[in-house]
Order: C-alpha cells, then structure tokens, then sequence
C-alpha cells in the first residue's frame, strides 16, 4: 500500500493474576493494520479476542509488548495521556450499546467531544457534523429519542456514530452485532464497511459470527492467547473458508 | 438453600455496607433508648433527692419569711394530734471554698440524736455526727471528688466570718448522702445554729403521722396550729412540680429521637434500594430459575430483618453509652448531678420495636420492587422509565402530610388549650414532625426542576460533567431526593434548635441589657443568703462606688405554687434598671409601686393566671393571706421558673418581716473600671460570701446558662447528622455502583479520571444545596413554631430572632459534608477499571 501500519501491536502478553492462579490471556502477540482496513477478530471463547481490543483501545495495559497508533506509542503511556488516546484516536463500539440512558441520540453522539471541550457547548461545525452522521446511519428522524425509546439496531447506528464523531484513527468493535438479529447486524455491519471503504476509517471488529466476519478484509483468528492464522477475504465463498478456520480451532 | 441463609450470605458478601446500615440502625435505637433512660434517670435522680431527705417523713413544714422560726414551733408540730415525730432542722445554701475555687453545695444541720430514726445514712468512713459536734458529714463522692478524707477540713465564709469543718464521717450513696446529688454537707444542729447566726431557730421541721393516721387531715391540723406564718408541704406535690419542670425537657428528647430514627430510616430506605438493585440479575436469575414473587420479597425482607435485629442489639449497647454522655448535659441544664442510670423496660421495649419497625417499613418498598423484577433481568438489564403516576400520587400524600403538619403549628399552644395544656408541647411536636415528613415526600418532586436550576451555572465551570451531574440526579430523582431530604431534616433540626436558642438568648439579652442598668453585681451564692441592711452603707464607701440600691428575695406561696418576690427601692431602682413593662403606663406603674400592697409581676406568672393590671393576687404572708393588687407586668427572666413579684422592699419589711438584703446593685463613678471595684469589694470582704460580678461577667453567665439550657439538643441533632452523614455517603457510593458500566463508556470515549470523579462530586454538591436550601426553609419555619410554643409554654415574652449565621454556616457546612461524603465514592468511580466496568452487568 506504500503507507505504514496505521495499528501495530508488537509481542504483546497480557497475563492476570500471580502464582498458581496466573492466567495468560494474551501471550506474544504481534499484529499490524493498515489505514482503511476492516479487520476481524475470530476465534473460541476465552481465545483472547476481548482482551487484544481492550489493549489495543487503551482500556487495559498490557504486561509486555508495545502498542503504536499512528506512530506514537501508547503502551506506557500515563492514564491521562492514554484518556487523550482514547478521545481522539479510538472509537469504541460495544455489544450492549453502552449508550447514556440520560442521553439522547444525538448528545450521546456528542460526548467525546462535548468531555474534551470546556463548556461543554456544541460548536457549529460539530452541527454540520451530526447531521452528517445522523444521514449516515440514517437515524435523522431519532436524534432527539432516549436510548429507551430506541430499538436495539438503531441504539448500535448511535453507537458507530458516536465512534465515528472524533474520526478516530481506528474503531474497535467488540462483537457488534451480538445483541442484534441478523437484519439489524446486516445493517450495522454494511455500515461499518462503508465507513471504512468511503470515510477511510480503519475498524477492527471481535466477532463470533462468520457471516459477520466477512463484511471484514481480512480475519485473524486467536486460540490460546496467540494468532494461529490469517485469512484474506476476496472473491465468494468467504462463510465456508470461515467455518472451516473455526472448526480446525475446535470453536 | 433456605431463603434465610441466601439473605445472610447476600450481607455478608457486601460487609461495609451492611455495617453503615447496621450503624445507622443503631444510632437511631440508641438515640432513642439514651433520651428514654436519660428522662427517666432524671425523674428518679428528683425522686432520690426528695425520698433522700423527706426520708420518712410525710410533709415538711415551713415558714413563710426566710430567716427561719422559733423552736418552740417544734413542741406545737409535736403535740398535734396524729404526730407520731416532728424533726427539726435548717437547711442553707452556701459555697465551699477552695484555695482555686468555690462550689455551691447545702448545708444541712440536723439533730443527731433523733435524724437517723427518719433519715437513712450510710455512714461508709469515719462516724455519724454527735449532738454538739462542730464537725461535719461529707457524701463520699463529694470528698473524693475534691480529694478530701476523714480528718481533713472545708470552709466557709458567712457574714464575714471563714468557718471551718472537720470532716468526721463519709456518706454511701444511699439515703442522706444522695441528697441534691451529693452536694450536700451535714453539721449538727446546734453547729448550723451557731454558724447561720440563728440563735435557736429553725428552717424547717419534718413530720411523720402515726400510723393509720390521715397525711391530709394532719397537715391541715398542723397548718392550723401554726398559722398563715407557715406552709405545709406534701411530697407528691414537690415530685409534681418536678415532673411538670421537666415535661419540656423531656418532650425535647423524645421529639430528638424520634427525628433520629427517622434519618436512620432513610438510611435503611437507601441501603436496600442499593441491595435490590445490585442483586436485580441474581434475583432475575432466582426468578428465571422459578423463585416467586413473595419468595424474592421475603429474601430482601429476611436481609432487613437480620440488620433490624443486629442494629437494635448494638443500639441497646450503645443507648446506654449515649445516655451516660447526654446525662452530663443534663445534669447541667437542671442543675442536680445525676449518677445513676434507671433503664425503663418499656423504653427499651419502644428502642427494640421501633428499631425493628423503621428497618421493616423502609425494607418495604425497595422489597416489594425486588418482587416485580422480571426473570428476564437475568439477561438483560434496560433503563428504568419513572412511573409519573406514583409520582402524582406521591405528591398529593405529601402535600397533605405537609398541610398537616402545617394546620397543627398554627393550632393553639399552652394555655390556650385549657384543660389539654399539657398536649400542647406533643401536640405541636407531631405538627413539626408531620411537616418534616410531608416536606420529605414532597423532594423527589423537586428535585428535578431543583437539579437542574443548581446546575446551570455549574456548567459554564465544569462543562460536560455538570451536565451529566445533572441529568444523572434527575434520574435517580428517588434516591437523589432521600438523600437531599437527609440534609433537609439535619439542618432543619439545627435550624429550629438553634432559632430556639438564638430567639431566647435575645430575648435574654435584651433584658440583661435594659433592666440591668448596674456596674456591679453583689449577691450571696443563693437568692436565700441575706445580709444585714448595713452593708449597704459599706459598699458606698469602697472607692469607685456613686450609687447603690439593695434588692431583697423571699420566696412566697401563692397557694396554686410560688414564686420569688423581688423586693426593690422604687425610687432608687429605676436609676439602675429599666424594667420592661408590657402592660400599663410607665410611669404610672412606678408610682403605683410605691403604695402599700402594688405589685409588678412577671409575664409567666400573668399568663398562668390570666390576670393583669388591676387585678389583684392573693400572697401568704406572715399575717396570712394578703390581696395585692398588680401596677404592672414586665419581661423579667429571673425568678422561679419565670415566677416573679416585683415589690417594694417596704412591703417585704411589713408582710414578711425581712429587713435583710440578698443583693445590691452599684453604679461606679469618678472614671472608675466596674471590674477594680468589683475586686476592691471583694478583697475589702473576704469572708462576706459576696459572689461579685461586673457587667461583662454577669451577661457572660446569663449567657453561659442559656447555652446550658440547650447543651443536650445540640448533641442529639450531631448524632442525627452523623446518620444522615452515612446515608449521604451511602446514596453516592450506590450511585456509583449503579453507573458502573457507564462510567467505563464515559472512560473509554475518552473522560479523565478527574471528569468522572468531577461528575460524582458535582451531584454531591447539588444534592446538598438541593438539601441544604430546602432545609433552610423548612428549619426557619419550625424554629417560628418551636419559638412560639415555648412562649406560650413558658410565659416568657421571647422575639423570634431567626440564626442567620448559623443559617449560612450549617447551609455552607451541608455542602462541604455532603461533597466530603462523595470524596471516596469519587475516587472510586475515578479509579474504575474500565475494561471490568464495561462488561459489568
């Protein structure tokens, strides 16, 4: 591609716990993505998926092994500096939404930048910006409604318009679609991959749905704490090449 | 399982906050059973102090006019038919002195050879008194109090002469020697004669009737034997008196505990809506796995009851404790030392159930949500949509509670209930209570618009987070507004006692300031010290001195009580004071004063009476009983219990034979200090027994004496901050765990530690001025009402004067405490682990 790695993790370990109770949940891991790039996540439970993304967003710290974003290092980094990391160059998209049910829509959109700003108020460009993502994730009409009032797909648009508000140099995605059917996870997911391929955004998704994984480039399939294989995505026939990854690491 | 060892398990997990609402619990059960003992206490400290003295006896006899009576009264008492023994003896109050100090105790002389056939003492060192014996018998707590023994001396000084006692015995603390709590001195007879310069007089005899005889018919034959000069007195009346002094005191406490167990039961309230909400997905799951609605209820029910239990056993404990402590204060503020603790069954029957009662009742609503929650909870968990319904209905049950309370604080008070009197004080407390109740219900309605209108401005400061603050109060609006309602109940507790306090002090004040225009103050230890009219000429001549006016006091039977006469010189008296005279003309009433049988009489003693200017009172005097007709009524705090006549030194002359004076009052002149005269009388008459004060130390006791008066008051409203401190701290620390998850968004999206921690502090801050400023209002109100039963209680006129400094401190004190309370919690929501805190359910 001639451009560097926009995400490089290099021998990362992650280890809980001491003595006999010491648990490896993550050993020696390297791995690189590249700008633009939507990456899966794959492999059986407790293989380590959910424990890579927390390192790679900056939500735990590692035991050993670096972490760059965009160049700059963010393993050692202090709480402060890895809150900074986290509000400008990281999007986060969970299971359950994790919206503020205080919230609406469209200040739950807000809140990574209305936290980084002083008074808290909403500029006019960030206007231009909202109506940009609401058009988007085609949530227009819902701005104003309380998590609570929204069904779950529409609560997940929220939530990538949210991740998408700061334009992150990646977005983390922890099993999108897992609370949704598989109408709103279409739906989500298309969202996603036009994110990627049209607004340029990098997204990095754990999932344990083939049929969500081959919305992704390219999937990376964990066990036991290391990556046991890489498979690209091209062409037709993806599902079945998933499946067959899976059922070889005994998920 | 059984459901009661899952409740247990379900405390145990969560050990801290098991034992803040466990100490919560306690501290209310233990306010209550510590005002339960302490009033009972007191009562039976009266109780000993009469039986401890009156001993057998049936009814004391006394005279009218101080100075006491000849001894051959005692052969007439003892011939009365019906006497079976008549036992004389002289009783004055006096001070020890100390080579630092002076302590006020009662003399006591008795005849040694028939006392103890009446009398019961416990002689525990030394040995009892002989018939001429110029010794003396201490209570041996009063000896060890001031490191005395058998052998050693103690002194007085009475009309210029030091006397000086050996100590030839020591008391137990049974019968004699518990008498006036142990400040007593016991000398024979013949010595107290000598000492008082009595000559062969008496101050009182003490009768016992033959068996099987009428107490009623043989004082009357006694009092008709001895004449008009002399009054016959019953125990049961003085155990009377005493019960109706402390009917004020005591309704204080009860109302203090009652406030207290009520903070403790928002505590209890809080802690278990925390519980249901952090077992909801182990109670869904219980649901899922086929536990029914009842069983879930019973399982909050069973947690409540275990902290109702252990709450009210540790409360007992501590009850007792507490009421050691408070019964210090009291001690104080009804000046007798009370020692022993009476612990009353049923007040420790009410502690238990109340204790009990509060912690169920308050269980309940959180318990019977717990029942409600869907099995589907186990799997997911959705925001929780208020129901504005309840909201309503709640309003409304609020709003009339309120309007309740607030019909029964405009209801007449004291006197003007006629024969239900004596309901007024518990009557109006129940208003307060109510108000404070419905005005608690009334929060959650508040504290939405309230939340939001505190923090807007806040925003501007602290941007984001003041927002989320506020919409995460408005939320919560019914744990916001259990909180808020802790702070409104504990600074409107502060407010009303110390309006109470700040009204009465004023009023004191004022009086101190108009009606007591002297220099210097000169008096004996007690308004029963006299001195010869003589030593009025002495004091003009210290250097300093430019005017002088004499007082003297007798205490005189109105047939329905007594009060003090104050007897002055009109014509001098007005150079010195100014009384305040709130019915009749001025001047008119200060020449009126100066006719045979005028009178002025306080406003407690008009009030009582329903009588004023014009009407006449019937008074005992020594030529029986006399009408004398009222010139005037004024403000005047002095007295006994506010009882006063004000008369004229004359009239004390021709109706009570006193010629001496218990006071002079001293104007200094030629650029004179008050405080070098008053030391130049004191060391021109060392052994006078002359208490002498300048102004400033005078208004400085005045002082001092209301603070007293409400000493125990402020310690109750500490203890109900201290739960409501607790239930603060609880509230926000639920908060956090509630939000869990959400402040691990808030932290992934990119918050600092410091803007969650600002988020948790920010509501504190609100919730507090929520609190604070309702309680503000709430208090102000309640400190009129209190203020204005305890004028019609009392008699006394007292201003409503409403604490401003103390209104902004405890406003600013709510706010600090409140967002100290969150300190922890703060930190707790800063330092949550994000990655755990997401996938927390």
């Amino acid at each position: 591609m001639g451009v560097g790695p926009i995400l490089r993790a290099e021998d990362l370990t992650k280890t809980y716990g001491t003595g006999p109770v010491r648990v490896t949940a993550l050993c020696e891991t390297t791995l690189a993505v590249a700008p633009r790039e939507f990456v899966a996540i794959m492999g059986p439970s407790g293989s380590g998926k959910s424990t890579l993304l927390h390192l790679l967003g900056g939500l735990d710290t590692a035991t050993t092994g670096r972490i760059f974003i965009r160049d700059i290092e963010i393993t050692g980094l202090s709480d402060k500096e890895l809150t900074l990391v986290r509000r400008r160059d990281v999007g986060f998209i969970f299971q359950s939404f994790n919206l503020l049910p205080t919230l609406s829509a469209e200040e739950n959109v807000m809140i990574p930048i209305a936290i980084g700003s002083r008074s808290g108020a909403h500029k006019e460009k960030d206007a231009k910006r909202l109506d940009h993502l609401f058009a988007l994730v085609n949530m227009e009409e819902r701005r104003h409604h309380r998590p609570d009032q929204l069904s779950g797909g529409e609560q997940q648009r929220v939530a990538i318009a949210r991740a998408l508000v700061t334009e992150p140099a990646i977005i983390l995605a922890d099993e999108p679609t897992g609370n949704l059917d598989r109408r709103h996870g279409r739906d989500v997911l298309s969202l996603l991959q036009r994110s990627a391929a049209d607004m340029g955004q990098t997204i990095l998704m754990v999932t344990h749905d083939p049929a969500a994984a081959v919305f992704a480039d390219r999937v990376i399939f964990l066990s036991d704490g290391a990556i046991v294989r890489e498979l690209p995505l091209e062409g037709d026939g993806n599902v079945e090449a998933i499946i067959a990854s899976l059922a070889e690491l005994g998920d | 399982m059984r459901l009661s060892s899952l409740a247990w398990r379900n405390l145990a997990t969560r050990k801290s906050r098991t034992l803040m609402t466990i100490a919560g619990v306690s501290l209310g059960v233990a306010v209550i059973l510590a005002t339960s003992i302490a009033n009972a206490s007191t009562v039976n400290a009266f109780k000993i102090m009469i039986d401890s003295i009156t001993g057998k006896a049936d009814f004391l006899v006394n005279s009218v006019a101080p100075g006491g009576f000849a001894a051959h009264k005692l052969g007439a008492v003892r011939q009365t038919p019906g006497v079976a023994q008549a036992v004389p003896g002289i009783s004055k109050r006096t001070n020890l002195l100390f080579e630092e100090d002076e302590l006020s105790v009662e003399f006591a002389g008795v005849d040694p050879r028939i006392d103890r056939s009446l009398r019961h003492y416990a002689v525990s060192g030394g040995r009892f008194l002989r018939p001429d014996d110029a010794g003396a018998l201490v209570p041996q707590r009063l000896a060890d109090e001031q490191k005395l023994g058998v052998g050693d001396s103690i002194t007085i000084a009475e009309s210029g002469t030091r006397h000086r006692f050996k100590i030839v015995g020591l008391l137990g603390e049974e019968g004699a020697g518990r008498f006036m709590g142990g400040r007593v001195v016991f000398i024979s007879l013949a010595r107290a004669q000598q000492v008082f310069d009595l000559d062969d007089r008496l101050t009182f005899i003490d009768v016992r009737v033959k068996d099987g005889a009428d107490v009623d018919v043989v004082a009357g034959r006694v009092s008709e034997r001895l004449g008009a000069d002399f009054t016959v007195e019953l125990p049961e009346r003085r155990t009377e008196a005493i019960s109706q002094m402390l009917r004020g005191l005591q309704v204080g406490l009860s109302f203090f505990g009652a406030i207290a167990i009520f903070v403790g039961g928002f505590l209890v309230y809080n802690t278990f809506s925390m519980v249901v909400l952090e077992q909801t997905r182990e109670l869904g799951i219980v649901r899922s796995l086929g536990g029914s609605r009842l069983q879930i209820s019973v399982l909050v029910m069973l947690q409540a009851l275990f902290i109702g239990v252990i709450g009210s056993a540790v409360g007992l404990v501590a009850g007792v404790g507490l009421a050691r402590f408070l019964l210090g204060f009291v001690s104080d503020t009804v000046n007798l030392q009370i020692h022993e603790l009476s612990v009353p069954p049923e007040g420790l029957a009410i502690a238990i159930l109340i204790g009990l009662a509060v912690t169920l009742i308050a269980a309940s609503q959180p318990a019977f949500m717990a029942g409600r929650i869907s099995p589907l909870a186990a799997i997911r968990i959705r925001a929780k949509v208020p129901s504005p319904g309840l909201g309503l209905i709640r309003l409304a049950f609020a709003a009339a509670v309120l309007g309740l309370g607030v019909y029964i604080t405009f209801l007449p008070g004291g006197r003007e209930l006629g024969r239900f009197a004596a309901w007024a004080v518990p009557i109006h407390a129940t208003g307060d209570f109510l108000l404070l109740l419905g005005a608690a219900f009334m929060t959650p309605s508040l504290v939405g618009p309230l939340s939001r209108a505190i923090s807007w401005p806040l925003r501007f400061v602290f941007g984001q987070p003041a927002r989320l603050a506020a919409t995460n109060l408005d939320r919560n609006r019914g744990r916001t507004a259990a909180t808020a309602a802790s702070v409104m109940i504990t600074l409107a507790m502060l407010l009303s006692v110390s309006g109470m306090t700040s009204s009465f002090r004023h009023s004191v004040e004022r009086w101190v300031d108009e009606s007591l225009g002297a220099d210097v103050y000169v008096s004996g230890p007690s308004t029963d010290t006299s001195y010869d009219a003589v030593y009025a000429k002495k004091l003009r001549k210290i250097k300093g001195v430019s005017d002088l006016t004499s007082v003297g006091y007798t205490v005189v039977n109105l047939g329905d009580g007594s009060a003090l006469w104050r007897g002055i010189e009109p014509g001098s008296y007005q150079r010195f004071a100014s009384l305040q005279i709130v019915e009749g003309d001025k001047e008119e009433a200060w020449k009126e004063l100066r006719r045979d049988r005028r009178i002025f009489i306080s406003t407690v003693t008009a009030n009582s009476r329903d009588i004023g200017v014009g009407d006449t009172m019937a008074v005992a005097t020594k030529e029986g009983k006399q009408e004398f007709t009222v010139a005037g009524v004024v403000i005047d705090f002095g007295g006994d219990m506010g009882e006063l006549i004000v008369g004229s030194r004359a009239d004390l002359k021709e109706y009570f034979g006193i010629t001496d004076v218990s006071a002079f009052r001293l104007k200094v002149g030629g650029g004179a200090l008050p405080a070098d005269v008053a030391a130049r009388i004191e060391r021109r008459f060392p052994d006078m027994n002359f208490q002498v004060y300048d102004v400033q130390e005078f208004k400085g006791m005045v002082d001092e004496q209301v603070n007293q008066s409400f000493a125990v008051f402020s310690v109750l409203i500490l203890l109900a901050a201290i739960v409501a401190l607790i239930s603060v701290f609880n509230t926000l620390m639920m908060n956090i765990l509630e939000r869990r998850r959400e402040i691990g968004v808030l932290r992934a999206v990119g918050a600092t530690r410091g803007q969650v921690g600002a988020i948790s502090l920010i509501e504190a801050f609100v919730t507090g001025a929520i609190g604070g400023l309702f309680g503000l209002i709430v208090g102000g109100y309640l400190a009129t009402d209190i203020v204005k039963n305890m004028k019609s209680l009392t008699g006394y006129e007292i201003d409503f004067i409403f604490p401003v400094e103390t209104a902004a401190a405890a406003l600013a004190m709510a706010l600090v405490f409140t967002v100290a309370a969150a300190v922890f919690p703060a930190r707790r929501a800063a330092s949550t682990d994000i990655s755990v805190a997401l996938q927390y359910e």
